[in-house]
């Protein structure tokens, strides 16, 4: 609710103070704070790493790009392009030159990538989910770098451009995922909608049954199958929920910047991602929230300069060195308040000193 | 009846026979104990039986039904629950928590609908945290369920691990060194806690060090030595056992 209420706030005053301009930056940092708030139920709460969820944001986003750019019409004697035209599953436009052309409708793109998303995250995280700590880490580095140079090399996905000309999403009525900057405002809206109903299920798991399961395998996964818990099936559903929240975020971001280019992909971004889960506290999904929009929205905004990934990569060892357990946690947090109260009470101190 | 038999179980790790053939039973609703020296095998037994570690040959029955091939989760959901020598409690989970885990074997709601918090789940999930309270209070921690588990007094952090076990509502409870790091004190509040929990009908297996806490609370004891099951009998009668005195106190003794 508090966080529904923030996100009317902002746009309330972005569009009295006239600079309406930023929501672009915040509805694009809102769908990479999707990925972020997946990964951290799978880092922070459950505690198995993942630096390889550039790559699935990539999957996401690459599949539906794919899907959406073919014009249909000229593949019309294909079965699968008639299935979908005669099923009303595809979107008929007119391309830049008026011609007519038919696409696969974004809902269906969408679908087959979570698809594709979950039977790989859920091929790959057999045999890896069985590695614990850095062994862990550097399997999913690997099959980051490996999506990165599939994307990177092959055709289909258009190389070193990647692919322009995604089309718009149409939701319902005029309602469609678009960067139209006439259309800025309700995809702001769109896009945090989506971003809060994925924090209220994440929250709700966090506290269920299930939830527990996981928080338990991250305190002791030896205990946590002495009390029952399938400890191999909760790691590989968790890992493949947040690798479907990672291709979400990746798919509708695409529609909505109308290309996806291989730095998505790439190790530099999941290292980022990472980094602003623990930025936020590792466990803390209100903090990677935070951290994952305050972050993402500085970098879009082009504030942290050509310096961008250096800048993901010192908070790491920084916060690897003097924060382990992450920025925004209860402890730092009452910390800090300590060291303000300390402060103010020798600063008190002083004043009597001096008026002795 | 017999609810756990164990028959001719063995395990090595490389050139060691840590259990050696090792074969006994455990009726139903006793204290058996498991003692011996210090690397006599009864944690590699325990590990055994909670299947954490897979045997070489022999078997293990539980209620009829072998489990010796078993992964720990299944064992659990069997009717097994454990303790750990070394505490294992969930860090960064409160003591209420910690004990709902126990809970697991004993609900069913997944990640779906916990996602959607569908009426099931919510009202499953209230009984879940009734239930692990009322344990908290039977146990006499009642007032420290919102505490970090980890954070808590070594003995405390005992007790929880006990509430979480006794929450999978099992039949066989495994307690490996429940009074090991424990002072006098603390060790005569364990055994009343292990003979109320027994008189709650619940059967006891374990392993422990402190001969006058075993001989006190125990039905019937097991002695390993090296790996091999020397002496089994009442405690009287281990009490009298040459070989078991000779093993603890060495051979001029006997």
């Amino acid at each position: 609710m508090l966080l529904a209420l923030a996100v009317v706030l902002f746009q309330a005053l972005a569009s009295i103070t006239g600079s309406e301009y930023v929501l672009t930056q915040m509805t694009m940092s809102g769908y990479y704070t999707l990925v972020i708030v997946g990964l951290t139920v799978l880092m922070g709460y459950t505690g198995q790493i993942s630096i390889g969820h550039a790559g699935f944001f990539a999957i996401g986003g690459y599949t539906t790009a794919v899907l959406t750019t073919k014009n249909l019409l000229a593949l019309q004697n294909s079965p699968l392009a008639a299935f979908l035209l005669k099923w009303g599953l595809a979107v008929h436009t007119t391309d830049p030159y008026g011609a007519m052309i038919a696409h696969v409708s974004p809902w269906v793109s969408l679908v087959v990538s979570v698809l594709i998303t979950m039977i790989i995250s859920f091929l790959i995280g057999i045999p890896i989910l069985k590695l614990k700590g850095h062994y862990l880490a550097m399997a999913t580095l690997g099959f980051g770098t490996i999506i990165y140079h599939l994307v990177l090399g092959s055709r289909l996905f258009g190389e070193a451009d990647g692919i322009s000309s995604v089309p718009s999403f149409v939701i319902a009525g005029p309602l469609r995922i678009t960067g139209d900057t006439s259309q800025r405002i309700a995809n702001y809206y769109i896009a945090w909608f989506i971003v809060i109903a994925g924090i209220v299920l994440l929250v709700n798991l966090i506290n269920s049954r299930a939830g527990r399961a996981l928080r338990a395998i991250h305190g002791s996964e030896d205990a946590a199958g002495a009390m029952g818990v399938n400890t191999a099936r909760y790691k590989l559903s968790i890992f493949v929920l947040s690798a479907v929240f990672a291709a979400v975020g990746g798919a509708l971001l695409t529609h909505f910047n109308g290309s996806i280019g291989p730095s998505e992909s790439s190790v530099v971004k999941s290292v980022r991602y990472v980094a602003i889960v623990a930025v936020g506290g590792m466990a803390n999904i209100w903090g990677s929230l935070t951290m994952g929009l305050l972050l993402n929205f500085l970098s879009l905004r082009g504030y942290l300069g050509s310096y961008d990934d250096a800048f993901f990569g010192l908070m790491l060892i920084v916060i690897m060195l003097f924060f382990p357990d992450g920025l925004l946690t209860r402890e730092t947090l009452g910390n800090a308040a300590g060291l303000i109260k300390s402060l103010k009470q020798r600063l008190a101190g002083k004043d009597k000193g001096v008026r002795k | 009846m017999n609810i756990l038999e164990v028959s001719n179980l063995s395990r090595s790790f490389g050139g060691l026979r840590a259990v050696d053939d090792v074969s006994f039973s455990v009726e139903k609703n006793m204290i058996k104990a498991v003692i011996g020296p210090n690397g006599a095998g009864k944690t590699t037994l325990f590990n055994l039986i909670a299947g954490s570690l897979k045997s070489d040959s022999g078997k293990i029955r539980f209620n009829d039904r072998q489990i010796g091939k078993l992964p720990p989760y299944k064992i659990a959901s069997c009717g097994i629950a454990r303790t750990f020598q070394n505490i294992k409690l969930y860090s960064h989970m409160t003591v209420l928590e910690n004990v709902m885990v126990g809970r697991h074997v004993r609900s069913r709601s997944g990640f779906f609908s916990g996602m959607l918090s569908l009426p099931s789940t919510v009202k499953e999930e209230k009984a879940i945290r009734q239930k692990s309270m009322e344990l908290l209070e039977m146990l006499e921690i009642g007032d420290l369920a919102q505490h970090d588990a980890t954070s808590l007094a070594f003995g405390q952090q005992r007790t929880v691990e006990f509430a979480r076990a006794l929450a999978m509502e099992p039949e066989l409870l495994l307690l490996d060194e429940p009074a090991a790091g424990l002072n006098i004190h603390e060790t005569a509040g364990i055994a009343g806690t292990i003979q109320r929990i027994r008189d709650w009908g619940i059967t006891i297996l374990i392993i422990e060090h402190d001969m006058s806490l075993i001989m006190d609370i125990s039905d019937e004891i097991v002695v390993l030595s090296s790996g091999r099951r020397i002496a089994q009998g009442t405690p009287e009668e281990i009490q009298k056992n040459d070989e078991v005195i000779k093993v603890y106190l060495g051979e001029d003794n006997a």
